[in-house]
């Protein structure tokens, strides 16, 4: 019995050439040897034959057997229910899997940076570097440096024009980043354009331009940074850096120039 | 339908998933390097091991990237990048100011320094930093109270740039005070010890 379900398959492919030589020898040998095989063997060329012969017939079944397909269907409301809630489900879950790892990629990578946080200090011009009797250096200062890694979320601020920053979504507890506004004089009559640049703005190249401050040859600006040290320089008509005169510290800066040194006293937070 | 929409939401939240991810991350540095001219396979590996260790020890890429393309730009070769790259990294981990480095080294690409005086100043910098990591330690078993640890470390870094030897440093601080040994940037960073009585 189990031999002639395999010969059955055999049989529609037997009658298309589709078997192999091995399989065609041995259906071959049951068709001779099993009558019952041998008559659906029939009964199925018969059909083929059939339909052969007249390819473009559309042959109606009978209404029986449409009934027959039609009630052994799936319920046609159950099933896209079924595969909608399959959908979701499995959709849901990779997509709580890839938020997940997200979060935690966001995590790692938000854990180290500083709270940003809000503030709005009193804007307190002074003039470049309050001199501290010691030598101090070439520092960057950027708002996140000091700080010991991975504590607090970040928290947007924003930067209010007249000095300061201002604070968004009111945090829980929120440490508030000071600005300190610095003014910087430079007198240096050749100069036709001057800009300030150093660790406050990661050396650009370009630099913070400056000013004419009224009398001819004297340039300024404003500078707005986080109290700290910072190494810096001025760069004359866009080529030549040159320190700071009048800075009470100066440093050599390692490449066979002098940095001035800008301290900016006062807590970095409150 | 359903199912072919929520592939879609699927797809998308994978390639924003992989944007996070160190593989992107690396291809991008590969890209970076082609682009200015390093082609060399070893080369290529050894600065994405670089990269990512640095990603890996915390350092964000927001900061790390930009940087990866100011040092490219400067030319400074493989080698050259790894040991940036090395120092930042182990600074980090050390819970220093690695961008202390980042800094010095933007300083000598803004004053067109050749790149093996911008590695040195570079390495110089790190080294000045782990050395006072250790004044620090040592002024901190004495007693000393460290306010802001990485805003101390630039500061004392300083001082040993400038020439001062850490033990020096630690010694006269003891001896004569924060003011009075000339440390005064150190006021209010770091903190004598409280004397007996007042405990």
């Amino acid at each position: 019995m189990k031999s002639c379900r395999k010969f059955e398959d055999l049989q529609a492919r037997y009658l298309h050439g589709g078997v192999l030589l091995q399989e065609k020898e041995s259906l071959e040998k049951h068709l001779a040897a099993c009558p019952e095989c041998e008559r659906l063997y029939l009964e199925v060329g018969e059909v083929d034959h059939l339909l052969r012969e007249f390819p473009g017939k559309v042959v109606e079944p009978p209404a029986w057997l449409r009934a027959r397909i039609l009630s052994n269907l799936p319920d046609p409301e159950a099933l896209p229910f079924r595969r909608r809630a399959f959908a979701w489900i499995a959709a849901s879950g990779v997509a709580a899997a890839c938020v997940l790892a997200l979060a935690v990629g966001l995590y790692r990578d938000t854990a180290d940076r500083e709270i940003r946080v809000a503030s709005a200090p009193p804007p307190s011009a002074s003039r470049v570097a309050p001199a501290p009797p010691a030598p101090v250096a070439a520092t960057p200062s950027s708002p996140s440096s000091h700080k010991p890694a991975g504590r607090s979320p970040a928290i947007s601020s924003v930067h209010r024009p007249g000095g300061g920053t201002e604070a968004g979504p009111a945090p829980v507890s929120p440490r508030v980043e000071v600005i300190k506004e610095v003014k910087i004089f430079f007198y240096y009559p050749p100069a036709g354009k001057v800009a300030v640049t150093g660790d406050f703005n990661g050396w650009s190249v370009e630099g913070v331009p400056m000013h004419a401050a009224g009398k001819p040859g004297l340039w300024t600006t404003d500078l707005r940074v986080p109290p700290g040290v910072y190494s810096y320089n001025f760069i004359v008509d866009g080529e030549l850096l040159l320190p700071d005169p009048d800075a009470p510290n100066q440093m050599p800066d390692g490449y066979g120039g002098t940095n001035s040194i800008l301290m900016v006293e006062g807590e970095k937070e409150i | 339908m359903t199912l072919r929409r929520a592939g879609r939401a699927l797809l998308s939240l994978l390639l924003l998933a992989a944007t996070a991810s160190p593989a992107l991350a690396q291809k991008t540095v590969d890209e970076l390097c082609r682009l200015h001219g390093i082609e060399g396979a070893d080369d290529l590996r050894g600065i994405e091991r670089a990269y990512v260790a640095a990603v890996q020890a915390g350092i964000s890429e927001d900061e790390l990237l930009p940087f990866l393309e100011d040092i490219l730009r400067h030319k400074l070769d493989c080698g050259q990048m790894v040991k940036v790259l090395s120092a930042t990294t182990e600074l980090r981990r050390l819970d220093l100011p690695y961008f202390v480095v980042f800094s010095k080294v933007r300083e000598g690409v803004a004053k067109d320094a050749p790149p093996v005086r911008v590695v040195e100043a570079a390495e110089s910098k790190f080294k000045s930093l782990t050395e006072s990591r250790d004044v620090l330690l040592l002024l901190a078993s004495h007693g000393y109270g460290i306010r802001d640890f990485q805003f101390a470390a630039v500061i004392v870094s300083s001082y040993i740039d400038k020439g001062y030897a850490p033990g020096e440093i630690v010694s006269q601080i003891r001896n004569k005070g924060i003011q009075g040994a000339g440390f005064a940037a150190l006021s209010g960073v770091v903190e004598k010890p409280l004397k007996r009585k007042e405990r």
